[in-house]
């Protein structure tokens, strides 16, 4: 190696060999008025393995230092090769060099970088085809000369998902990172929990953002630079000087807290962004806490209020959906228990068009129906788990009963579409009056005007109704016997299903949207038009 | 129910050849679409709740739960003249005759009519815990007792008269009222509330004297248009009046109400200011109407906890049967009684607003109505219901004439009736007989033979002869009543009449005219003196001026802010939470805020950057200051740049409200605004130059808008 250094007008000469050896001693040259000091290393190969240089590394790692020391000018030429057509091409990668000069006779690259880390952080963020979240790159330097310690950074949001900072130490790159990143970690956390919270971005019962929310999409580079560093680790590439954390702690706390004061506009996108980084993880642990949770349901935790059918083929299976815990009753004990299963809900069940999910799935009687039908709901639905091949609705023959039979099929609807889709769902048919002949059986009768026909057959032929309640008006399924429920509604011989279809999935989803919505101007434009009575029309 | 139902699916069902077909199901299905079946059954549920649930009818103003609790009530025998029963029973009695629904349900109805919170004039009376207009509610009902409320018997009076249509109950065996005759205007009395679907309603409660007043006027003035009985009743009704008292603010939404059914009326708590035990307290002795006072102390101390609303040391509640309703704030020793009253009223229910959205029953289709609406068709009810008692009346004294002039007849020629009936073998033929000798009918003749031997008296006859001759005046004035809708009105008018006189009472509720108790943050925010820091940086603060205090000599000085690295404090000034703050910026613009809106920090705090509450453009940062009391302070304003350009301005000129800030001074390129100061005619100005020479001139001298461009009125 051969060191020649121009300074107090000479041109001072030494040379070194054989690991560091001097050749002889200092050799003072001739005069000059220049300065600057010349180094020609050529690789021993007793030392080294390789002694080729490879010019991408070095290209490399001088375009870093050139990052790292703001304002320096590198300019790596390849004297081995003449300039190669890609030549431009390798310039052309670095855009944001300053300037470049191209030797017309070698490959040649020249770095200079006026800003430093704000250009590094721009160049990472150039490479990644991603948006900035923020325009401006967030940057500044301190230096403590007492302590011999200077901090410089930079940082700038992205939409990327994963974060990528940098960090250095006296130029070394430190890929374990350190106390400085550890410094900068504790910082930007709790910096931006507090600075979201103050500004009520974040209210008061959410949870704090964790550092991996809040370093989502950031690109940031971080370069100590101290008198005595000390490296750790395998590869001595995590900084060690505890001194080091407090202070980029504070500084970081400092400048990056006068960045957010003075801009709250790209301050609040980044807190923004981090807040749908917290939801996306905790909704991806919900999914996996559900996923975890099912199994054990699945196979063999019933809910409690399901009578179930004692044969386990689907195909054979049935089961109602009780209206009331008092029509569940009657239909328990008239039920055939080896093909029909029955679940009684309580009232009204929620509404699953105006309710979010995480709601609709804590409902009680909600996720019993799941747990019974054993599918999974929503992108989990797996028919070829159904236990039952068909599902009967089987509400009070009234207009509240009309209602839960609309209340649940929205829910099979929105969150298991495909028991829809393939016939698996039927609609019970309670008859609504008893004609009580005092000479015959009775006759049941679906509608009014079913009953006024069989009046006038029955009493044609010779039938009587008794004068004191001849007529009975059922007014819920608990009214009846649980022979009669069985006879009338329940006895596959005698039933008559009505099985739910559908054509148009596209009008169905619409219809479901109005009636069951959030909007309730469209609801009563709906009522209005198709009302039964026109005088509804012009309210 | 269903239309698409097959004729009769099931077949006799002790019909022993149903012949189970083996093993096989053999189902009858039959398809029905998705999309029908939810249109109908929701249209079904719809149409029912809408009809027969949720809304109250415009005759009577009750929901189909409260006429059968009313009737039933009626009916049973549970009347104001009687002792009390358990409310149980009424409430098996409603369920098991009219109403198949939840006791619940119906417990809560009765509860409702007999809450003198809730019902202006409550239409049934109570015995024993129904509640409070707090958190409590009421005693299982089989402990509660009740029965009708005097007024109660108005709203069914006359209903035996075939006043109203009956039509048979859910399961046939009984008859209920379709309507009841209310024979006083009990929705808009008593208001009402509900929720149906695609649709809801919320009429507020009337003074009682206040709406038969409006009644009164229709009924002498029946043929008056649309437009002059409504401003007739508004003359008349001044507005809602609420059984819980309090004040309404302005009247500009009882009248949206009135005239288009929708309106929205505020209402405010009645708060009293008292010393108690040396402090001041804050009382509240009336809330707004559905306002749970129980609540309201929660979210108070809410409020205080988490410092939203200052000056309040204490919270206590008074209330009780004895004292009525007493929430007493105790204040701080220094906090101002009107803030903390304002605030309070901001945030908390003690202000609240009634959304009026007067929608009922109106011939079985729901409507939204105007006030003149709600008179015109409780009148016409009123008119039907006359005149169906007076149609009963006529028949029932018809009926009772016919017979008297049989008996009439028959004491006419007694020897011959007696001799007669004396002859007869049976009664059938003295009937025959009867009917022959005197020429009558079957009905009159059997009067004749059912009659009473003393009723041969002599005085008795001229007992006949006198009623006979009285139903003849009655069918007369029945007659007279029906051939005429005016006699109708009067009899309308005197029967209101005598149930006002009754009934009537003073109105509760306050109207406070021409204030609509907006508030402006002035009227939250205390007045106090203010010392606003500002940096080079552009750090902004307020501190309490009592956080700096005097010192005296050899004083070694507080610290009046915290500083970043080589900011320094620019701007220090004292002012007031009510103050302008004016922003001049170094390009030309200025931007304005009050001084409360700064954000309030320690003395030694860093406090907030302007971009915080500016819209900064990049590279903009404040030249000058000026607090203002108002932009009356003073005439003129003068500017200064950098480069020696001055201009004057009137003041008012900068009293714009844009947020974005307004160009204050045009400036050339690479000017810079230096200074802003107020000025009046008569100030003398002196300008030093970076070299400290002065140059002095009289303010007038200067022309507006010398050199700079065009005031800010008309911003670029």
């Amino acid at each position: 190696m051969d060191t020649e250094v121009r300074r107090q007008g000479h041109v001072w000469r030494m040379s070194f060999a054989n690991g560091g050896k001097p050749q002889g001693s200092l050799v003072k040259g001739e005069e000059t008025d220049r300065t600057g000091t010349s180094q020609t290393f050529y690789p021993d190969p007793e030392i080294f393995e390789t002694t080729e240089f490879d010019f991408e590394t070095l290209r490399a790692r001088f375009q870093q230092m050139a990052f790292l020391n703001k304002g320096l000018r590198i300019t790596l030429t390849d004297e081995r090769t003449p300039a190669a057509d890609d030549a431009d091409a390798d310039l052309d990668l670095d855009a944001i060099a300053t300037e470049g000069e191209v030797s017309a006779e070698h490959r040649t690259v020249v770095y200079q970088y006026d800003d430093g880390l704000l250009d590094y952080v721009k160049h990472l963020n150039s490479g990644k085809k991603v948006d900035v979240v923020h325009e401006d790159v967030i940057a500044f330097e301190t230096e403590d000369t007492e302590r011999k310690i200077a901090v410089e950074m930079a940082m700038q949001w992205t939409s990327a998902y994963s974060e990528s900072v940098h960090t250095y130490a006296n130029t070394i790159n430190t890929h374990e990172g350190g106390t400085h990143e550890e410094g900068f970690r504790a910082a930007l956390t709790s910096l931006i929990n507090r600075y979201a919270r103050e500004k009520s971005i974040i209210k008061e019962k959410d949870d704090n953002l964790t550092g991996d929310d809040i370093r989502e999409g950031l690109t940031a580079v971080i370069s100590v630079k101290l008198s005595e560093p000390q490296f750790e680790g395998q590869t001595k590439t995590k900084l060690g000087n505890s001194e080091v954390k407090g202070f980029v702690q504070r500084v970081v706390t400092d400048g990056l807290g006068d960045w957010l004061e003075r801009n709250p506009g790209p301050a609040r996108d980044v807190i923004r962004k981090a807040i749908s980084a917290a939801q996306a993880r905790m909704a991806a642990r919900k999914a996996r806490d559900n996923a975890r949770r099912k199994s054990p349901l699945e196979s063999f935790g019933m809910p409690g209020k399901l009578s179930d059918c004692s044969s386990k083929d689907p195909e054979k299976c049935e089961v109602y959906i009780v209206e009331g815990d008092s029509a569940g009753g009657s239909a328990k004990r008239g039920r055939n228990p080896e093909t029909q299963a029955i679940l009684p809900l309580r009232g009204k069940i929620l509404n699953v068009e105006r309710a979010r999910l995480d709601k609709a799935l804590g409902n009680a009687e909600v996720q019993s129906m799941i747990t019974a039908f054993g599918t999974g709901i929503g992108e989990d639905f797996d028919l070829s788990k159904l236990r039952y091949h068909k599902i009967v609705l089987m509400a009070d023959a009234d207009v509240d009963g009309q209602h839960i039979t609309t209340l649940l099929m929205t829910l099979l609807f929105r969150y298991m579409r495909p028991l829809i889709e393939n016939g698996y769902v039927y609609l019970a048919q309670p008859p609504l009056y008893r004609i009580k002949w005092s000479n015959a059986a009775h006759d049941y009768v679906y509608s009014d005007r079913e009953r006024d026909a069989k009046l006038v057959a029955g009493q044609a032929a010779g039938r009587r109704i008794p004068k004191d309640n001849g007529i009975q008006r059922y007014k819920g399924l608990g009214e009846m016997d649980y022979t009669e429920l069985w006879d009338t509604t329940m006895d596959p011989d005698n039933r008559t299903l009505l099985q739910v279809t559908m054509d148009d999935a596209l009008a169905a989803d619409q219809i479901f949207s109005v009636l069951m919505g959030e909007d309730v101007e469209s609801r009563r434009n709906f009522i209005q038009q198709n009302a039964k009575d026109v005088r509804f029309l012009d309210i | 129910m269903s239309d698409e139902t097959p004729e009769n699916p099931a077949p006799d069902a002790g019909n022993p050849d149903t012949v189970l077909e083996g093993d096989v199901l053999v189902d009858r299905v039959e398809q029905v679409d998705l999309q029908t079946e939810m249109q109908r059954s929701y249209l079904d549920y719809a149409m029912a709740v809408i009809v027969g649930r949720a809304l109250p009818d415009v005759r009577d103003g009750l929901k189909p739960v409260h006429r059968r609790v009313l009737y039933a009530m009626f009916d049973g025998g549970y009347r104001p003249d009687r002792s009390f029963n358990k409310c149980a029973r009424v409430v098996g009695e409603v369920m098991g005759q009219y109403h198949p629904h939840g006791d619940t349900a119906i417990y809560d109805a009765l509860v409702r009519l007999i809450q003198d919170w809730t019902m202006r004039y409550p239409l049934a009376l109570g015995q024993g815990n129904f509640g409070s207009p707090g958190n409590d509610g009421a005693a299982a009902p089989r402990y509660t007792e009740t029965k009708m409320a005097p007024l109660a018997m108005e709203m069914v009076r006359d209903i035996d008269e075939e006043t109203v249509d009956f039509q048979d109950n859910y399961d046939g065996k009984n008859q209920e009222p379709t309507i009841l005759p209310a024979r006083f205007p009990n929705l808009l009395v008593n208001g009402s509330s509900g929720i149906a679907v695609g649709m809801a309603t919320n009429i507020p409660p009337h003074n009682l004297r206040e709406v038969a007043d409006g009644v009164q006027w229709y009924l002498s003035n029946p043929g008056a248009s649309r437009e002059d009985l409504l401003e007739q009743l508004l003359l008349r009704v001044k507005g809602p009046d609420f059984p819980t008292g309090a004040t309404i603010l302005g009247h500009k939404g009882i009248e949206d109400a009135y005239r288009t059914g929708r309106g929205s009326i505020t209402m405010r708590a009645v708060v009293n200011v008292e010393e108690l035990q040396g402090r001041t307290c804050l009382v509240v002795t009336e809330l707004p109407y559905q306002a749970n006072p129980d609540n309201l102390a929660i979210k108070i101390a809410e409020l205080v906890k988490d410092g939203k609303i200052q000056g309040i040391a204490d919270l206590r509640d008074e209330t009780s049967g004895r004292t009525g309703q007493r929430l007493v704030i105790v204040l701080k020793r220094d906090a101002v009684p009107k803030v903390v009253l304002n605030n309070l009223y901001k945030h908390t229910e003690l202000q609240s607003n009634f959304s009026a959205n007067m929608l009922a029953i109106v011939d079985g289709v729901p409507r939204t109505l105007s006030l003149d609406a709600f008179i015109r068709h409780w009148v016409t009810h009123q008119l039907d219901v006359i005149a169906r008692r007076t149609r009963y009346r006529l028949r029932k004294a018809e009926e009772e004439a016919h017979i008297l002039r049989a008996l009439l007849k028959a004491l006419d020629m007694l020897d011959e009736v007696i001799a007669l009936i004396r002859a007869s073998s049976t009664t059938e033929a003295a009937r025959d007989g009867l009917m022959e000798l005197l020429d009558i009918d079957e009905l009159q003749a059997r009067a004749i033979l059912d009659m009473q031997l003393r009723r041969l008296a002599a005085l008795e006859r001229q007992k006949i002869q006198d009623r006979h001759a009285e139903l003849e005046a009655l069918i007369a004035e029945y007659n007279e009543i029906l051939g005429s809708e005016q006699r109708q009105r009067e009899i309308i008018s005197t029967e209101l009449g005598e149930i006002v006189d009754k009934h009537g009472d003073d109105r509760r509720t306050k109207i406070l005219m021409g204030y609509d108790g907006d508030m402006s943050m002035e009227d939250l925010i205390p007045e106090e003196e203010m010392v606003v820091t500002i940096t080079r940086g552009g750090y902004v603060k307020r501190t309490r001026s009592d956080n700096y205090r005097s010192q005296q000599r050899g004083g070694k000085g507080i610290k009046g802010a915290q500083l970043r690295g080589d900011d320094v404090v620019e701007h220090f000034f004292v002012t007031t939470t009510h103050h302008w703050l004016l922003f001049f910026t170094n390009l030309g613009r200025v931007y304005r805020a009050k001084a409360y809106e700064l954000m309030e920090a320690g003395r030694d705090a860093k406090g907030q950057h302007v971009a915080n509450l500016m819209a900064f453009q990049p590279d903009e940062h404040i030249a000058q200051v000026l607090d203002l009391k108002d932009y009356q302070q003073a005439p003129y304003l003068v500017l200064a740049t950098k480069r020696g350009l001055v201009k004057k301005t009137r003041l008012e000129d900068y009293d714009t409200n844009r947020s974005a800030g307004v160009i204050a001074i045009n400036l050339r390129d690479g000017d810079e605004l230096v200074s802003a100061q107020l000025v009046s005619e008569t100030d003398d100005l002196l300008l030093v130059s970076r070299k400290a020479s002065p140059s002095a001139s009289p303010p007038p001298r200067m022309r507006s808008g010398l050199w700079a461009g065009p005031p800010p009125a008309s911003p670029a």
